[in-house]
């Protein structure tokens, strides 16, 4: 298997609240890895670092086999990694269709991002509904899926999805993690998601991370994770 | 695209409209009515005025209406731009032209250094730096060190504009005429260069970095160039219709851009609309005529013209509330505005419903009064 | 890093495309000769400053009538602090018109009416609302126009259009000094104030004696310091130390503080009213400290000793005036202003600016009358020049004008702070220059 992400010994820290203390991770082509913790332990910041807001102090962040841990955040877009932040971020005052040519903000290839929004719109049938709605009209799921639409957009090879179940219920996040598995297994594209319900992200995930203040306190494959004492007291009842 | 022709004819024949009398007459009588201002040669001094702050008040729109940034002392960019006119007309040989270019290119790069420490500036507190920006304008227009070129208190008084020989031009036009059209050139091409701008990557990069500048930066936007940029675009159309107003006014001084009127520019582009060109049109056209029509309302109702910022307030408020996209914004609704729905605003036009709606509007919002918390429409529904 | 502003290259580009058209158009815009204003009077831009011919002033009658005589003004009403001069001057100059045209029945049977354009203070709306009142109005004359960064702008204009531009509300030597044959001024100017003072200093103190100055940081400020260092001339008396504020800074502590350091026995001043009563409260009450204070005259008005704080601070303070104060309520000139206040002032209060409005309008009715019945734009300046020993009925001095002399009030009084009011002492001080 390809490697595409390699994260190596990685610290970071805001100011002096030190956020990661050592965090290793990888994840290979065409896998879905879940990163799990307990709120504050270091998921968003993790994720922050891979998409270059927030510079390691220490370690190595690998892409594809090239360093970016000091690389410019627009130039990691470019480069292939994509971003879902949490709280969705979309352009409240612009039309969903507008959101989504924003998510090809840095390609040059414009036939092919036409096709890539019909494939957004396979994905998301309501996105496609509602495509001259402002995005601040649509619902919470609907901007949830408008902001991974937006991040399938930029075309990339390594997706980064940060807590996409927050805030909605639990019908519609189910929907909504059926579609990741189902847009991982189609276009073989590499995702890492940070959630704190364990049970959503280890169904779709093939590995999974446990973060504990800012460092790796367990790493297995999914079905050894369902299974770990520790990971079902903590995050799974 | 008719329309587009009609008012193109209407730019180009205007300075001309009043000396047909049939157009004339008509003109005249509109003024007595509304007190607007368009007849005479009055009308197109009035008219070559708007096309000044039509370049400036686009301008600004750029920085805050698509950009989302907030400056309280645009005026000070404008004053940069007519000041750097001024001075080089006044004391080199330089052609008209290169005076204005020189200092769009003066202002852009000043917008673009004082956009940089903005950079860590967001909302209420970049506001409040602009403001202290225009404050010490006169201070430094008056230092020592500058007042050589500046003439200091004084100002500069140029020889007013006359129309040139050239091509037995002033056979055809009269000073007010060629004043007219050595403004409307350069503000007609420089709106259409806006409208396409804000059409632009560009464009959706400023619009992006002011809904989300988070969501933007996840896209691949630089923030930082962009802020910076929307900050250098804004001074440079600053910096022409400064130019421009040196050149029409014939006379600048540390008294000519004051902190009103800085403010009141604010307040036209939002009832103009925001992050709209046809807004800023709007703007500009009540920025030039709303004195007069103001004035004229004052005698007719008999409330003190004094109370115009009274007037102004309560007309801010309701045009936030109403129609936060301002007038423009009203106009692009009206197409499609049915009975139904105009029953429906008038069914919700509950008063804690109006100071929500005024609470999310986003100049509210840029300068803190908004609602503070992340919140969005979405998460009741789901 | 990768620019990815291609956008913005082309707008440049395309920019700096149209200007070169417009350079090519303008490229010869150097001549003076082409006045081809179709509404307008042929306008000789070179007037012929000196002998008495006026003839380059067409016998324009634009705002006249049988019945009435129209004129405007600009001044600030609005949005400026300014706005306290112009909610003043203009109640007493509408008062006394229609004082004038309820009693008189005008001027030589014309009625005068004088329409006011707030500018704001700011000098771009002076040209707009001057150009609606010449171009849309069409008044005969502006009168009164208020401010010296404002009427600069508008002055040009009115001088080559020929119109009466008749005494102007500031002090500033620009409008009268080379002579415009329409423009005249009202206000003593700044540098014969200056001289006056610096004339007192120079007789009423011993040689050696250091005088402080604070002034305002512009050239009301630095012309008033021009006059004093003329008046002290050749006395052994010099300036030691010179303060400066800007405008908008009111509180004048710190610059008190480097007077009082500067160890100065006299201050003079060029302030305002605000910075005027921080002056005089912060020698007095913070540093306590009796040094003699002098101040311009735009400061003789009562709010400053009301803003110098506790009653009797202010006492002593020297000041000049070259109106009758408001204070002095038995003398006629004020008991009939107030008179007229009260019955044709719309409500507004009888004040030394009220007075000083009242005082511009005297002198216009004046002017007006002496152009007769065939009133016209030139007969007007030439009245307007031959105007001889003419007292108003609030004027401490005589106003002389004549083609060499377009200052109105150049004869003043020293005043000096008694109680909550300024009290005229000592000769009056003349500064005449019409033999
Ligand atoms: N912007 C910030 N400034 C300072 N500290 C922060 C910031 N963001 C996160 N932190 C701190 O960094 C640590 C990790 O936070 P985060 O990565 O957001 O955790 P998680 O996403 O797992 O909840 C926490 O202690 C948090 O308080
Ligand atoms: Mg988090």
């Amino acid at each position: 298997m390809i490697r595409v992400l390699k994260f190596q010994d990685v610290y970071a820290s805001y100011g002096s609240v030190l956020a990661l203390q050592g965090v290793s991770l990888k994840v290979a082509e065409g896998e879905v890895v879940a990163l799990l913790g307990a709120n504050g332990a270091g998921k968003s910041s993790t994720l922050r670092t891979i998409s270059g807001l927030l510079r390691p102090s220490k370690g190595i962040v690998e892409f594809e086999g090239r360093r970016i841990d000091r690389t410019a955040p627009e130039r990691i877009v470019q480069m292939g990694i994509s971003q879902v932040p949490e709280g969705r971020q979309t352009f409240t005052e612009l039309t969903v269709i507008e959101n989504l040519r924003l998510g090809a903000y840095t390609r040059r290839d414009g036939r092919a991002v036409k096709q890539d929004l019909e494939r957004v719109y396979t994905y998301f049938p309501v996105l496609a509904e509602r495509r001259r709605q402002q995005a601040g009209l649509l619902s919470g799921g609907e901007q949830q899926m408008l902001a991974i639409g937006r991040a399938l957009m930029a075309k990339p090879r390594l997706l980064l999805l940060d807590e996409p179940s927050l805030g909605l219920a639990p019908i519609l996040v189910r929907e909504i993690f059926e579609i990741i598995g189902k847009i991982s297994k189609e276009e073989g594209l590499a995702i890492l998601v940070v959630e704190q319900d364990a049970s959503l992200a280890l169904g779709i995930a093939s590995h999974g991370y446990v973060l504990e203040t800012g460092t790796v306190a367990l790493h297995d494959t999914a079905d050894n994770l369902k299974k770990s004492d520790s990971v079902r007291r903590a995050y799974l009842e | 695209m008719i329309g587009w022709v009609l008012l193109g004819l209407f730019l180009l024949f205007f300075p001309y409209l009043h000396t047909w009398p049939a157009a004339s007459s008509f003109l005249d009588s509109v003024d007595n009515t509304t007190g607007l201002g368009i007849g005479g040669t009055f009308g197109v001094f009035q008219m070559t005025t708007l096309g000044v702050w039509l370049v400036i008040l686009t301008g600004l729109n750029i920085l805050t209406g698509y950009s989302g940034q907030i400056s309280l002392g645009h005026g000070a960019f404008v004053a940069a731009g007519a000041y750097i006119t001024a001075i080089l007309l006044d004391q080199t040989a330089t052609p008209l032209v290169v005076a204005i270019l020189a200092a769009a290119i003066g202002t852009a790069a000043i917008g673009f250094a004082i956009g940089i420490p903005s950079l860590r500036l967001t909302g209420p507190y970049l506001a409040i730096a602009t403001l202290a920006i225009i404050v010490s304008m006169p201070q430094f227009l008056k230092w020592d060190k500058v007042s050589e070129w500046t003439k200091g208190s004084t100002g500069i008084d140029l020889p007013s504009a006359d129309v040139p020989t050239f091509l037995g031009l002033d056979r055809f036009m009269d000073d007010s005429q060629w004043l007219y059209y050595s403004v409307m050139v350069p503000a007609v091409i420089m709106t259409v260069l806006a409208w396409n701008l804000t059409r632009s990557r560009i464009g959706r990069a400023f619009i992006a970095l002011r809904d989300s500048e988070i969501g933007a930066q996840q896209m691949g936007v630089n923030v930082s160039l962009y802020k910076t940029l929307a900050f250098a675009i804004s001074a440079l159309y600053a910096g022409v219709g400064g130019g421009l107003f040196a050149y029409t006014q014939d006379f600048v001084s540390p008294d000519s851009f004051g902190i009103f009127q800085s403010i009141e520019f604010l307040v036209v582009i939002v009832i103009g609309g925001l992050a709209s060109t046809l807004g800023s049109v709007l703007a500009a056209i009540f920025f030039v005529y709303q004195d007069g029509v103001v004035l004229r309302l004052a005698e007719l109702i008999g409330f003190p013209e004094r109370l115009r910022w009274a007037f102004f307030g309560v007309g801010l408020i309701l045009i936030m509330i109403v129609a936060p996209n301002g007038v423009a914004g009203l106009v692009q609704r009206l197409k499609t505005l049915r009975p139904a729905t105009v029953l429906e605003m008038l069914r919700q036009a509950r008063p804690s419903a109006m100071i929500s709606r005024l609470r999310n509007h986003p100049l509210a919002e840029r300068l803190g009064l908004g609602r503070r918390d992340e919140h969005d429409p979405g998460d009741e529904e789901s | 890093m990768k620019l990815p502003n291609v956008g913005l290259f082309r707008l440049v580009l395309l920019l700096a495309a149209a200007m070169m058209v417009l350079a090519i158009a303008c490229s010869s815009d150097d001549d003076d000769d082409g006045d081809g204003e179709p509404t307008e009077p042929a306008a000789e831009t070179e007037a012929p400053s000196d002998g008495d011919d006026l003839s380059f002033i067409p016998e324009d009658t634009t705002g006249i009538t049988d019945t009435e005589i129209l004129i405007g003004s600009h001044m600030p009403l609005s949005e400026s602090s300014a706005a306290i001069f112009g909610t003043q001057i203009v109640p007493g100059m509408q008062a006394y018109f229609a004082y004038i045209n309820e009693t008189e029945g005008g001027v030589n049977g014309r009625k005068i009416r004088l329409l006011v354009g707030d500018d704001h203070y700011l000098p771009s709306d002076t040209n707009t609302v001057v150009r609606k009142l010449v171009e849309q109005d069409g008044v005969f004359a502006i009168v009164s126009g208020l401010g010296t960064a404002q009427h600069t702008a508008v002055f040009e204009y009115l001088t080559e259009n020929n119109i009466p531009d008749l005494f102007t509300a500031t002090g500033a030597t620009l409008f009268t000094d080379p002579i415009t044959r329409t423009t005249f001024g009202y206000n003593p100017n700044y540098v014969q104030e200056g001289n006056a003072i610096g004339t007192y200093i120079a007789e009423n103190f011993p040689e050696g004696t250091r005088v402080g100055l604070l002034i305002q940081n512009d050239d009301f400020g630095n012309d008033g310091k021009d006059g004093i260092e003329s008046g002290l001339e050749g006395s052994g008396i010099t300036i030691t130390t010179t303060e400066t504020y800007e405008a908008v800074n009111s509180d004048m502590t710190a610059q008190v503080q480097r007077l009082r350091n500067a160890d100065v026995d006299v201050i003079a001043a060029y302030t305002l009213p605000l910075q005027s009563g921080s002056l005089i409260n912060n020698a007095r009450s913070t540093l306590d400290w009796d040094v003699p204070i002098i101040i311009s005259g735009v400061s003789a008005d009562p709010i400053t000793i009301l803003l110098a704080g506790d009653a009797g601070q202010a006492e002593g303070v020297i000041t000049t005036a070259y109106l009758t104060p408001t204070s002095q309520t038995e003398h006629p000139g004020i008991q009939k202003h107030i008179e007229i206040m009260a019955e044709y002032g719309g409500g507004a209060d009888a004040t030394n600016l009220s007075v000083y409005g009242q005082s511009v309008a005297e002198l216009t009715v004046k002017v007006f009358r002496d152009a007769g019945q065939d009133i016209n734009r030139r007969n007007v300046i030439a009245a307007a020049e031959q105007v001889r020993d003419f007292l108003c009925s609030v004027c401490l001095g005589t106003i002389n004008l004549s083609p060499t002399d377009h200052r109105s009030i150049e004869t003043f009084s020293f005043a000096i702070a008694e109680g909550d009011s300024w009290v005229l002492f000592g000769d009056l001080v003349s500064y005449e220059s019409t033999p």
